[in-house]
């Protein structure tokens, strides 16, 4: 224990030293470039190599406890609701419904598990209301009672049955409760035979939100949905998160109303039926977004993100069609997670942490959960997104409140893969009673953004513009699967006021543009106990509206910020574009676009004229749940390699030849990439990186060539895309 | 001096039989050695539910059977011997009845009347019989019988279906046996009930071994039995080999048919065997095989070609298999001597294992495999553990979609099926959105791997003999007696509503239908030899018609008893009004519901 202390003290030490260096810096401008670098580094180094063990960490104030699932039963998690006597019950793909008794595990005794129902067809949802299960199969709501009395359901009613066309996409999920007792069901889009890539809606009410009265009535509530996984109620507000895919640049958390569009337009299908609220037509949507049908007769042409042409984000419909709703919050893809699942408001009243009221966002394929604060301006839900709990054991998919304030998380990964590598499993998040250093809030200002800490901060470093960046951007709508980062730019911080009771720091920005997603990096901010770092240091603010009211009148005049390379901590945003940023916003945009298919030393697309042939050719695929279809390739060292990468998944994905025992790290690395991480291929600056494919969109391909390593070893390939890089591998045998 | 005789009557069954399918003329007994006066040609029969070994038959032609009367009957066997073969027939047995199929007179499948059997014996319908050692004490006499995978027998007065594949025994020139006789398979009623089977001498009652071919020969000694379209094909003992085979390894980027000129070539290259692993992917990728091989004989020949993925087989200048997915099959002319091919392999994606499968049989080649061994391995499209339902205690409910085969050999997904487990081996499927009892079944439950493996497509698929009733509205309301039953459910006048199980597990399902609300509990009874299903009714049902049953040739064979085209039999109890129609080219078994506030009735199958 003391010795513990004692390292920390010695860290703190070390980071106060480092931040003053970083000050320091700004002072010694005139020193030689070359020189200042190294030192640089060399304190970077020393700050993090040595310390490294002692940073906080997600375990330090939440921990996992994992569940013990009794053998044979294959727990699938679709939904998890807790019962009034806290007993927590899970609904599963094998189409069961599991009561398990005593899930806290008090007096040390594993739970029980009692079955309750089973028959019933891939469940995903699970809600307990007036002594009755609600679960959503794939075709039926369906409500699950015992009448007789003897733990096991004997009635299955059919609230509601809606038709589907037998797709193994059409998923349903639900139902959430609302107040009044009406329920809400959501319906995945199927996908096309020969256009496999395009989500269509091929019965009613497939890609639609479903409202159904317990009397079985239903009222088709709102389309635009591809993959409506998470749903669910904020102050009887009902909200969905949907996931990136076709029309879906990226996952997001929308707040849904009767007669809203949010985006996919496969569900616009029904939408002129009468008994539809939506009043956008397909042709609405198709005349101002191509949505690149394959003509009739022609061969089959998937359709791929275009680089070099003018962004169109969605807002820019929506401001022409007003039923269309933007997400309140954007889920930056691979930042935020990669498949958006179940939310779910933070009700526990301090039980759980510093984030009453709050919302809390499942990822199945990142195996995380996310955070949300959500505030309304002008009338409109926005907010901002916080990265908050990896490391569950499998895909993230539905989570409940336990009776104590800790919470139930119900997992699978059923074919996709997730970064937790388990195929199925049921866990339990604890708050340790300690206070992280987060960013609690971020909140909209006329002139810039709140951000409210949830302990006071070290006022030096917090009041320090260096210890910040803002960048802003958005995503393209377009019938390609998902979007890059589009029409990114620099917010310049032109000043910080913090409160004085250090809980919030005001930045005054520029360059807020009204719709977009904005990034607050706070890397350098420390708290006043202890200096720690933020926990986790990116908020991503999506700015629907930018709130009226006073400006901030800053202290003291703008200073002109210092370029992104000098800042404390390595800043992805790029420099160069700040000052033209404010005039020539297309061009700069279309500059800053990266070049995803340019040839590099690491990544040659052609064959060196040198070599006349190769000596080997290899073709190399994916295969669904984050596998190569290769576990190894073996090639003789120094020879030509033709090289080429087939991606047949429906994510993304690409390959990385790194050196022997590297892989865990470039996988971080490209993790830290943050929003330039897709412009960068997810290929993070490392000399580990031996060779690279670019990043490579479902059905496409890219072919590299290189020289096989010359010194004969175990090299590992492995996909960098985030989430991947722990199950996605093989080995190049090099002999 | 034994070879040249093989060869002399191999060649000389060749010139008799020639090599395609034969059908056997049941117009009269020329097909058989002359044998007791048990064995007739008939033209029609039915058997006697009640009665013990009782058929009673109409005069005409088409089905032989088996009438022994209260005399030990004679067996009865073809003029025609015979040693690779594959049979295919239709049989009914009588109550109580027992027969038995003997391949070359040596290898017995026995018939036997099994209904309702749960845990089948070697000695039950579709077991390969046990072998018989008199030389050692009773009691261990009989070894190497060998059970059914599961019993898919149907009752008495019900026409069953048998399609084997056999293969002969192998000697060398010295007479020494070299590979044991085989069966490749045997399905019983379209269930795969024994693969691969080898069998290490005859089975009791069989003749001895030899390189010579044998007769088929029919059990007649145990009851009466008959049988009908009786098809079968001999093979010779030829093999085939594929020759200066080569391959070519293209990148493609579509599941078009490829332009060979536009796609990139990777490698090309010899190839020692017919087989996908000359590319180590499972990506996108096309392989194009050419070669050459020998026919030995003129005649057709007839190649399967089972591709994961996308294939065509051209044979000399025709395109035999035209580019398509999957298993397809045909034959073609070929005369004797050489000929080319060529052979495409195309995969669009790794959603499946790659597997590449080229079968031919000919006129001196029974089935033969062209491609390695490694090339091609279970499990289709699934690339998991099989995932199976079993039975419980209790009756096992589970949803799913389901593959309907409709008649016109497409399928139809059923969306909302609810299939219905039961320990004695009778299960069925319920379709809701239909109040339509579609299928119903005997054997295993379900193959649940399509649902539950990797992302899966939500289907199941039953496992075991399978009845195919229809996906068509079962109780519907017309306008007047005489119209036309609908073949869709009107949507605004039926609501489905779950079901509720008893305390013995069985569900009872639930539906609205105008203002009449249903309660309809199907199960199993009679240990598994019928399904019940009890339809209840509350509220106005006039003009509310329930159709039991339909068919080409529905006749009440006893009191109440209907037997629907001698596929299955439906069992009215007294007092219920049938209305037996003719209506749009078919008969119909109708009840006006409005006229009972209950009506429970039997399938027997």
């Amino acid at each position: 224990m003391i010795k513990k202390d004692y390292a920390r003290a010695k860290r703190f030490h070390l980071c106060r030293n480092f931040s003053a260096f970083c000050r320091l810096q700004k002072n010694f401008k005139q020193m030689n470039h070359l020189l200042y670098s190294i030192v640089f580094l060399f304190v970077v180094q020393f700050a993090f190599g040595q310390e490294k063990d002692f940073l906080p960490v997600e375990s330090d104030y939440y921990d996992m406890v994992t569940v013990p699932i009794p053998e044979g039963i294959v727990l699938e998690g679709g939904g998890v609701v807790t019962m009034p006597n806290g007993n927590v019950a899970v609904s599963t793909r094998r189409g069961e419904v599991w009561v398990v008794e005593n899930p806290y595990m008090e007096n040390g005794a594993s739970p029980r598990f009692r079955k309750f129902a089973s028959g019933l067809h891939e469940i995903l949802g699970l809600a307990y209301r007036d002594g009755a299960f609600y679960c959503a199969q794939r075709g039926e709501l369906t409500k699950l009672v015992d009448s007789n009395g003897d733990g096991y359901a004997d009635v299955y009613e059919a609230v509601y049955d809606w038709p589907l066309s037998g797709h193994y996409h059409e998923y349903s999920f639900g139902p959430k409760v609302a107040e009044d007792g009406s329920m809400y069901v959501t319906g995945n889009v199927a996908f096309g035979d020969q256009e496999w890539w395009r989500g269509e809606s091929r019965v009613p009410w497939r890609g639609w939100t479903m409202k159904i009265s317990p009397d079985g009535k239903m009222e088709p509530y709102a389309t635009g949905m591809r993959s409506p996984c998470g749903i669910g109620f904020v102050d009887g507000a009902f909200f969905y998160a949907d996931n990136q895919g076709d029309w879906m640049g990226s996952g997001g958390l929308v707040h849904v109303e009767k007669g809203d569009f949010t985006g996919h337009p496969a569900g616009l299908k029904w939408a002129e039926r009468p008994d539809s609220p939506v009043k956008i037509t397909e042709n609405d949507i198709y005349y101002r977004a191509n949505p690149r049908f394959t003509p009739k007769g022609q061969p089959l042409v998937k359709p791929e993100n275009i680089e070099d042409e003018e962004p169109l984000p969605l807002f820019k419909l929506a401001k022409e069609l007003p039923s269309i709703k933007l997400p309140a919050v954007w889920l930056p893809h691979g930042i935020l997670g990669i498949s958006t699942s179940e939310i779910i408001v933070d009700e526990t009243k301090g039980a759980f942490g510093p984030f009453d009221g709050q919302m809390l966002i499942g990822d199945q394929g990142q195996s995380k959960i996310v955070r949300v604060f959500l505030e309304k301006v002008n009338g409109v839900y926005q907010g901002a997104a916080f990265n908050f709990r990896e490391g569950f054991q499998s895909g993230v998919l539905r989570m409940s409140w336990g009776k104590d304030g800790s919470l139930f998380v119900g997992q699978t990964n059923r074919g996709w893969g997730s970064t937790g590598k388990d195929p199925y499993g049921l866990q339990r998040l604890i708050w340790t009673g300690k206070m992280p250093f987060e960013m609690k809030a971020v909140r909209a200002m006329p002139d810039g953004f709140e951000i409210e800490f949830t302990q006071p901060v070290d006022k030096n470093t917090a009041k320090d513009i260096a210890s910040y960046s803002v960048t802003g951007f958005t995503y393209k709508y377009h019938p390609v699967y998902g979007s890059p980062v589009a029409n990114q730019e620099n917010c310049p911080i032109k000043g910080i006021v913090v409160s004085d009771d250090g809980l919030k720091a005001r930045l005054v920005v520029d360059n807020l543009r009204q719709f977009y997603v904005h990034e607050l990096k706070a890397d350098g901010v420390q708290s006043y106990n202890g200096n720690m770092p933020l926990l986790h240091n990116a908020a991503y603010y999506t700015l629907n509206e930018i709130p009226k009211g006073e400006k901030l009148k800053l202290p003291e005049p703008p200073k002109v910020e210092k370029p992104a390379h000098q800042h404390a901590m390595p800043n992805p945003a790029p420099a160069k574009k700040e000052k033209k940023a404010t005039k020539k916003k297309a061009t700069t945009a279309k500059k800053a676009k990266p070049k995803a298919s340019k040839s590099t030393a690491k990544r040659q697309t052609k064959m060196p004229s040198s070599w006349g042939k190769a000596d080997q050719t290899i073709v190399i695929s994916t295969i669904p749940g984050l596998k190569y279809d290769q576990k190894t390739l073996r090639v003789k060292a120094g020879s030509k390699l033709k090289f080429t990468f087939y991606n047949n998944d429906d994510m993304p994905h690409n390959i990385v030849i790194v050196k022997p025992g590297t892989a865990d790290g470039v996988g971080q690395a490209a993790l830290g990439l943050g929003l330039q991480g897709a412009a960068m291929n997810y290929i993070p600056k490392s000399s580990n990186v031996l060779f690279h494919s670019k990043l490579v969109g479902p059905g496409a391909s890219d072919t590299i060539y290189f020289l096989a390593p010359s010194k004969p070893g175990a090299y590992t390939y492995v996909c960098t895309f985030p989430g991947h890089a722990a199950a996605m591998r093989g080995t190049l045998i090099v002999q | 001096m034994i070879r040249k005789i093989v060869i002399g009557i191999v060649s000389m069954m060749l010139c008799l039989y020639g090599t395609a399918q034969e059908k056997v003329d049941l117009s009269d007994l020329s097909f058989f050695q002359s044998t007791g006066d048990n064995w007739k040609i008939v033209g029609s029969l039915k058997a006697d539910l009640e009665e013990n070994k009782t058929l009673k038959t109409k005069k005409g032609t088409g089905v032989l059977v088996n009438l022994p009367g209260k005399k030990h009957g004679s067996n009865i066997e073809s003029k025609m011997l015979h040693g690779d073969m594959d049979l295919e027939l239709e049989f009914m047995m009588a109550k109580g009845s027992n027969s038995g199929i003997y391949l070359q007179a040596r290898y017995e499948v026995q018939l036997l009347d099994s209904w309702g059997v749960t845990l089948p014996k070697f000695g039950d319908c579709g077991g390969v019989y046990e072998r018989w050692d008199e030389s050692k004490p009773d009691g261990q006499k009989g070894f190497e019988g060998y059970a059914p995978r599961m019993n898919v027998c149907k009752a008495p007065g019900l026409w069953q279906h048998l399609k084997i594949k056999f293969r002969a025994a192998t000697f060398n020139d010295f007479g020494e046996k070299v590979s044991n006789a085989r069966f490749v398979s045997i399905h019983l009623n379209g269930q795969l009930i024994h693969e691969n089977l080898e069998l290490t001498g005859p089975t009791r009652g069989g003749r001895p071994e030899s390189d010579e071919p044998g007769p088929l020969f029919i059990q007649g000694d145990h009851g009466p039995v008959a049988f009908r379209n009786i098809n079968y094909k001999i093979y010779g003992k030829g093999k085939m080999q594929l020759k200066n085979l080569r391959y070519e390894h293209y990148e493609t980027t579509t599941d078009a048919f490829p332009d060979f000129k536009k796609l990139k070539l990777v490698r090309k290259d010899k190839a020692n065997h017919l087989t996908h692993k000359v590319t180590q992917s499972n990506g996108r990728f096309a392989l194009r095989f050419k070669g050459d091989f020998e026919a030995k004989e003129a005649g057709d020949y007839f190649f399967d070609m089972d591709a994961r993925g996308w294939a065509y087989l051209k044979i000399d200048d025709k395109d035999l298999l035209p580019y398509g997915a999957w298993r397809q099959a045909d034959s073609i002319y070929l005369k004797k001597g050489k000929h080319s091919f060529e052979l495409l392999y195309l995969k669009t994606g790794p959603w499946f294992p790659n597997g590449l499968g080229l079968y031919v049989s000919g006129p001196d080649i029974s089935n033969q495999a062209l491609h390695a061994p490694s090339s091609l391995s279970g499990g289709g499209r699934n690339s998991g553990a099989p995932i199976l339902l079993g039975y419980e205690a209790k009756p096992t409910v589970m949803r799913s979609f389901r593959d309907f085969p409709m008649p016109d050999g497409k399928k139809h997904r059923i969306t909302h099926a609810i299939s219905v487990g039961s320990a004695d081996r009778l299960n069925y499927t319920f379709d809701p959105k239909s109040a339509a009892l579609a299928q119903i079944w005997r054997g295993d439950f379900l193959d649940a791997t399509p649902m539950w493996s990797g992302r899966g497509d939500g289907s199941s698929i039953p496992l075991g003999a399978v009845l195919n009733l229809g996906i068509y509205p079962e109780i519907v309301k017309l306008d007047q007696v005489n119209a036309e039953w609908p073949m869709e459910v009107a949507e605004s006048s039926y609501r489905y509503k779950g079901y509720q199980l008893d305390t013995d597990g069985w569900p009872t399902f639930q539906y609205h239908i105008h203002e009449a609300k249903i309660h309809d509990q199907i199960k199993s009874v009679q240990a598994g030899k019928q399904i019940q299903r009890k339809l209840k009714r509350e509220g106005n049902a006039s003009g509310i018609y329930i159709k039991l049953a339909q068919g080409q040739n529905i006749e009440e064979q006893a009191k109440g008893l209907y037997s629907i085209d001698q596929q299955y039999f439906i069992q009215v109890p007294e007092g219920i009004d049938v209305i037996s129609r003719e209506s749009a080219g078919r008969q119909e078994l109708l009840v006006d519901f409005s006229k009972y506030n209950e009506l429970t009735y039997q399938l027997l199958w």
